[in-house]
């Protein structure tokens, strides 16, 4: 307990050389939190763009359909969506329920054409949780009964079109025949992600079942209030739906790709955070060594009265502590503030960083904090401090008492 | 005896040359003595009593305390004779500067486990006794020079310990106040009975101390018992 009462005062008898410690370790948190913060609202904007472009937060498909979802298969549809609809429609949470169907076709235009993925849905209904028709819309969102096409900024180039103009669309039919629809193109959509601007249209789920042949859908997408029910509602839509011969997935099912990218990140931020605590390391060793140098002849004193190597050790770590408190506590303040900067405000993305990266980004990054950054990050700071007087605290006790107490 | 030094040496290396600070001496220190060790600057008093309160190990020769050989014992147990039985008191004080005066003075007793109400009670008893019960609170720093050095032999005495070293404890002072420190040293040796060994290379001090031991480029030049006011 004296250990510990005499490392905390001697971290207030150099108070400048303490602040200096202290914002250093500062520094380094609000660093760690920052990024985390970044990183963590770069990953939430990711994955919220890809809920919006089709994927919601929980689908259900008819049993089989996930599997064979590349093929976008016709022969495996859901024929009873009223029905199935009406099943869950009482789960608390469901913000709302959209059908949706989805097959292979080949738009062209003039001598132009592209195979793409044509999505059917209520896309006036749509309009704000879908992320196609929530911004950058050139012209009009195509009504349901209405024969309109909407289609990406980069077909829409590839194939030479602006809104009012007319494609031919194939496609093939539930009874594995081909028919072609002629449809104007009623707004072209731009989110930046490049690869799906080219392949991916959309128009009035009525039009595509007409094209198809048929009045089922491919999916139900389910939009929840909560995020963070969604492996919950999914587990009670599955409950519901047991005998609809249903398969039922929450999003991240879907986002494989996301999880590998955040996986990455999360290795990075490991790597980042190493780095910065060592900086922070290392300006406190170099602190701690000047001031174990000023004070030989008192640790000379302590070890004469009776102070044991290990107890002298101890005093220097809990000076560590309660400077990595301070410093820790003060960067966790400072980064808190900062980070409800980067919540509201973000930062605004580069245009041609975007072109280059092919996914679902938005132009600004939000922060996102979340309570463990702070916690974890504080616990590194307090750690890296406490480590960084080891160093220090061995030079303090090897030095031999009679050549301490000789300094003046 | 307390301390038996038989044909102690100790040498220091220094650069390619060795400085031969204690060149043989033999001596011993019986309980209640108040005994200076005289000398002039560099004669080799601190790294005697360096050698004497186990700070440091002899190059040759063999030091008993309490016919035990500690010559070459160990880091941890020297550390455990000093905590428990022996007394230091220096020449800049040596305070800690973070401590308050009682703090300091409570510091040996807590290093012993000794509990707080029995702790506290010897640290008040002792203030009282040294003259200095009405500057516990201070921190060394608001204290005077004679303060300071009081608070250092209350530090010194506070665990009960069998035999007190001071080196030179009196060179920073005033010669009043030097004085009053020998004085009070003197004092508790009495009162109290505890041994006490010190340096000084101030004549005016040394003729206060009962023997008086003197010492030449690390040899003793003459060991005198020169007031029989031993109780």
């Amino acid at each position: 307990m004296e250990i510990f009462k005499l490392g905390f005062r001697n971290t207030g008898r150099n108070r400048k050389r303490t602040l200096i410690n202290a914002l250093t370790i500062s520094a380094a948190v609000i660093a760690i939190i920052l990024f985390d913060v970044l990183v963590e609202g770069q990953l939430n904007d990711l994955v919220g763009n890809y809920i919006r472009m089709g994927i919601g937060h929980i689908k259900i498909h008819k049993k089989g359909y996930d599997k064979e979802s590349e093929r976008l298969p016709l022969d495996i549809l859901i024929n009873n969506a009223p029905e199935t609809i009406e099943k869950i429609s009482d789960i608390n949470d469901i913000r709302d329920i959209y059908p949706r169907l989805k097959a292979g076709g080949l738009i062209s235009c003039r001598e132009k054409q592209s195979p793409v993925v044509i999505n059917g849905a209520d896309l006036e209904k749509e309009k704000d949780i879908e992320l196609i028709t929530e911004k950058n819309i050139e012209g009009n969102i195509p009504k349901k009964g209405e024969y309109g096409i909407l289609i990406g900024k980069e077909l829409a180039s590839l194939l030479e079109v602006k809104p009012g103009d007319i494609v031919f669309l194939y496609s093939r039919t539930r009874y594995e025949t081909h028919n072609v629809i002629d449809l104007e193109v009623s707004g072209i959509y731009s989110i930046g992600f490049s690869t799906y601007e080219k392949s991916n249209i959309f128009m009035p789920i009525d039009i595509l079942q007409e094209l198809i042949g048929s009045s089922s859908v491919s999916e139900l997408t389910i939009m929840i209030e909560d995020e963070n029910l969604v492996d919950a509602i999914a587990d009670s839509i599955k409950s519901k739906l047991a005998g609809f011969n249903m398969e039922v997935f929450p999003y991240h099912h879907y986002l494989s790709e996301v999880q590998n990218i955040s996986a990455m990140q999360q290795s990075a931020i490991i790597y980042i955070r190493f780095i910065l605590l060592t900086l922070a390391f290392f300006g406190i060793v170099n602190m701690m060594m000047i001031s174990v140098w000023e004070r030989k002849k008192e640790i000379g004193t302590m070890r004469t009265i009776g102070y044991s190597k290990l107890q002298i050790t101890g005093m220097f770590l809990c000076e560590g502590f309660w400077l990595g408190v301070f410093g820790s506590l003060l960067g966790c303040i400072i980064a808190f503030f900062l980070s409800l900067i980067l919540k509201n405000f973000g930062i605004p993305l580069p245009e041609e960083l975007l072109v280059g990266i092919n996914l679902p980004m938005s132009t600004h990054i939000y922060g996102k904090m979340l309570p463990e950054f702070f916690g974890r990050t504080f616990f590194l700071g307090v750690i890296a401090s406490i480590l960084a007087t080891i160093p220090p605290s061995f030079r303090a006790v090897f030095l031999p008492i009679v050549k301490a107490l000789r300094e003046y | 005896m307390l301390i038996q030094l038989e044909e102690v040496k100790k040498d220091y290396p220094l650069g390619k040359t060795t400085v031969h600070a204690i060149r043989g001496v033999s001596f011993g220190i019986e309980e209640c003595e108040f005994a200076v060790i005289a000398g002039p600057s560099g004669s080799g008093k601190t790294t005697l009593l360096n050698l004497m309160g186990l700070l440091d190990h002899p190059t040759s020769g063999k030091i008993c305390f309490e016919d035990r050989d500690v010559s070459g014992i160990s880091e941890s147990e020297a550390t455990k004779i000093r905590k428990m039985r022996i007394g230091f008191i220096f020449q800049t004080f040596n305070l800690i500067p973070v401590l308050t005066a009682f703090e300091n003075i409570e510091l040996p007793l807590l290093l012993k486990g000794i509990k707080e109400k029995e702790r506290k009670e010897k640290t008040f008893n002792i203030l009282e006794e040294t003259g200095i019960g009405d500057i516990a609170k201070h921190k060394p720093d608001e204290l005077s020079g004679g303060e300071r050095q009081r608070v250092a032999i209350a530090r010194a005495l506070v665990g009960n310990p069998d035999i007190v070293f001071a080196d030179e404890p009196t060179a920073n002072l005033d010669s009043e106040t030097g004085f009053q420190i020998i004085h009070l040293m003197e004092k508790l040796n009495k009162i109290e009975g505890v041994t006490f060994v010190f340096s000084t290379h101030d004549p005016g001090i040394f003729k206060v101390a009962e023997r008086k031991i003197e010492l030449h480029d690390g040899k003793i030049s003459k060991d005198v018992v020169q007031n029989s006011n031993k109780k």
